[in-house]
């Protein structure tokens, strides 16, 4: 796929403020806007564009999806996303029954958050959400391995129903701990439930390993199918792509399908961290590029048939261009740690996101009942806040959407200030094939996003 | 709501943004843009609601937009706030 840039141009009290143009195969192109749009036209239409003679209709059209703007109307409506969390992560316990390898949890905090504190925590939110009149959130139970303090996450469910608090919570687990009967509880308690897996037993067990130091896969293969018993629209999984598995994406994808009959997934890259048990684990940038291209075939492949499934990273970008919605806290405007989410610790200490708990990076903290004042002043000094930015975002078409990507990952790679290049060179495949994808087969590309 | 593929033929016409979201409520309908979180209530029912989309589903001119407004006692107004707004383009 090839990529152009239209400059902008004035014309009188129209301004086009420039696009990135992707050419598709039957004379359609997509426009993809600085601000994130998308707009697609004929050739026809693109020519009176790029000749700088549209005639009215197009303008409005322009206008309407903030390609342009004149006098009056609503292109600075179209804001970043100020400071209102709606996502609330919070940290049950640092203890796991895990050792993986590339985990950037310290192993030797074991600590359980307190019941009273877990208490102060909730009542936190409660007042928040009461207090700004929000209408959902979303809740993550966070570890260690959230499992092993199941009693804090009953205790939860019971206080957001009995406060009249509208949350929908999902959790992720290493699936080691589940059973029927947990199974049970965690659907009755309407929890959505991802677990983590990486690839068939081989593959999972080099990683995912127990305290003492044997393979896990077995105990979890256990865990998804006493979910399965009770989740029959299905359940997530997570899975951390490294160099040991990032060559082998369709033989996990096959063994999820076909043997585990599950169909979503979302596919972490590792990054290097200062906790990881072992060094080297990072693939290259080609292998990145490798796997989420080869996703990508698979799930267009997958379409309308019964082994149909999809992966959340190319998901949430194929939304980015299609929707512009902006839903993904992550990868949608960038990351919007400590704007639309955060995350609590056991001390009543609040950050940005559940990657991060260096002290330098604490935005605010429980004792003081005003949450947006203190990110709000949190934002002028904090380093998670700074603006990840290279020479190459310059003229990077998909720049409104990854931003520099994630501020935790590089602040463990102590690179504050600069962009996460994996975070860039999986953008820079995945966009390209989406638009691609829209131009060339716009109904499989709706199809995808309704899996 | 999907992108529309404008052309030569359909430029002129008046379609639902893809940016838009609508349900209906005790009030009416209630036309909502998530880019700029503006939204608008109008006082249809759900049948005319229906009515409305399968219309713009490929285009509406707009004095036929305005007509099936005014068929409703409703004024120009509506449509050109909807228009304002972003969830008509």
């Amino acid at each position: 796929m090839i990529y152009e840039k239209i400059e902008p141009f004035t014309d009188g009290k129209f301004s086009f403020h420039g696009a990135y143009k992707v050419a598709g195969y039957d004379g359609y192109n997509l426009l993809i806007s600085r601000k994130g749009t998308s707009v697609i036209l004929s050739g026809g239409l693109l020519a009176r564009l790029e000749q700088r003679v549209p005639d009215d209709d197009l303008k409005f059209v322009l206008v309407q999806h903030f390609f342009a703007e004149v006098e009056n109307c609503n292109y600075d409506k179209l804001h970043d996303a100020g400071i209102m969390p709606t996502y609330f992560i919070l940290d049950l316990t640092k203890a796991c029954n895990f050792s993986c390898s590339y985990c950037f949890r310290d192993d030797k905090q074991t600590d359980v958050t307190p019941k009273e504190r877990l208490k102060k925590n909730l009542e936190y939110i409660r007042n928040f959400y009461h207090g700004n009149n929000l209408r959902r959130i979303v809740v993550q139970p966070w570890g260690g391995e959230p499992l092993i303090a199941f009693d804090m996450i009953e205790f939860m469910m019971k206080f957001f129903r009995s406060n009249d608090i509208n949350a929908k919570v999902e959790m992720e687990t290493n699936g080691s701990l589940v059973t029927d009967g947990i199974a049970k509880k965690l659907k009755d308690m309407g929890i959505s439930v991802g677990v983590s897996i990486d690839g068939p037993e081989k593959l999972h067990d080099s990683q995912r390993k127990f305290l003492n130091g044997t393979g896990t896969y077995r105990q979890v293969i256990n865990g998804i199918r006493s979910l399965q018993k009770y989740y029959v629209h299905g359940i997530g999984t997570i899975s951390v792509i490294t160099k040991n598995n990032a060559l082998y994406v369709k033989e996990m994808i096959d063994d999820f399908v076909c043997n585990l009959n599950l169909k979503y997934f979302k596919f972490n890259v590792v990054r290097e961290n200062p906790f990881s048990r072992e060094e080297n684990l990072c693939p290259s940038v080609d292998e990145v590029q490798a796997v989420y291209r080869t996703l990508f075939d698979l799930i267009c492949a997958s379409v309308g048939t019964e082994n149909e499934f999809i992966e959340d990273t190319i998901r949430s970008r194929l939304a980015n261009v299609l929707l512009s919605t902006g839903k993904n806290c992550c990868n949608s405007r960038g990351c919007t740690g400590g704007l639309s989410i955060i995350s609590f610790d056991k001390n009543g200490d609040i950050f940005p996101c559940e990657m991060t708990d260096f002290v330098d990076e604490r935005i605010a903290t429980v004792n003081n009942p005003d949450l947006i004042g203190q990110i709000a002043e949190s934002r002028q000094n904090n380093k998670y806040f700074l603006e990840k930015y290279c020479e190459n975002c310059k003229d990077c078409p998909w720049w409104s959407y990854c931003r520099g990507g994630c501020s935790s990952r590089v602040k463990y790679m102590g690179k504050c200030g600069q962009i996460d290049e994996i975070e860039c060179s999986i953008n820079r495949i995945i966009y390209p094939l989406v638009c691609d994808l829209i131009v060339r087969d716009r109904e499989k590309a709706y199809k995808i996003l309704e899996i | 709501m999907k992108q529309i593929f404008y052309n030569e033929g359909n430029i002129s016409k008046i379609f639902i943004s893809p940016y838009a979201s609508i349900s209906q409520t005790s009030q009416g309908a209630v036309f909502f843009n998530t880019l700029t979180d503006n939204s608008v209530c109008i006082p249809f029912s759900s049948a005319e609601l229906d009515t409305l989309v399968r219309r713009l589903e490929n285009g509406n001119d707009y004095e036929e937009l305005v007509q099936f407004f005014h068929e409703r006692n409703l004024s120009e107004e509506w449509v050109i706030k909807l228009m304002q707004v972003g969830i008509l383009e």
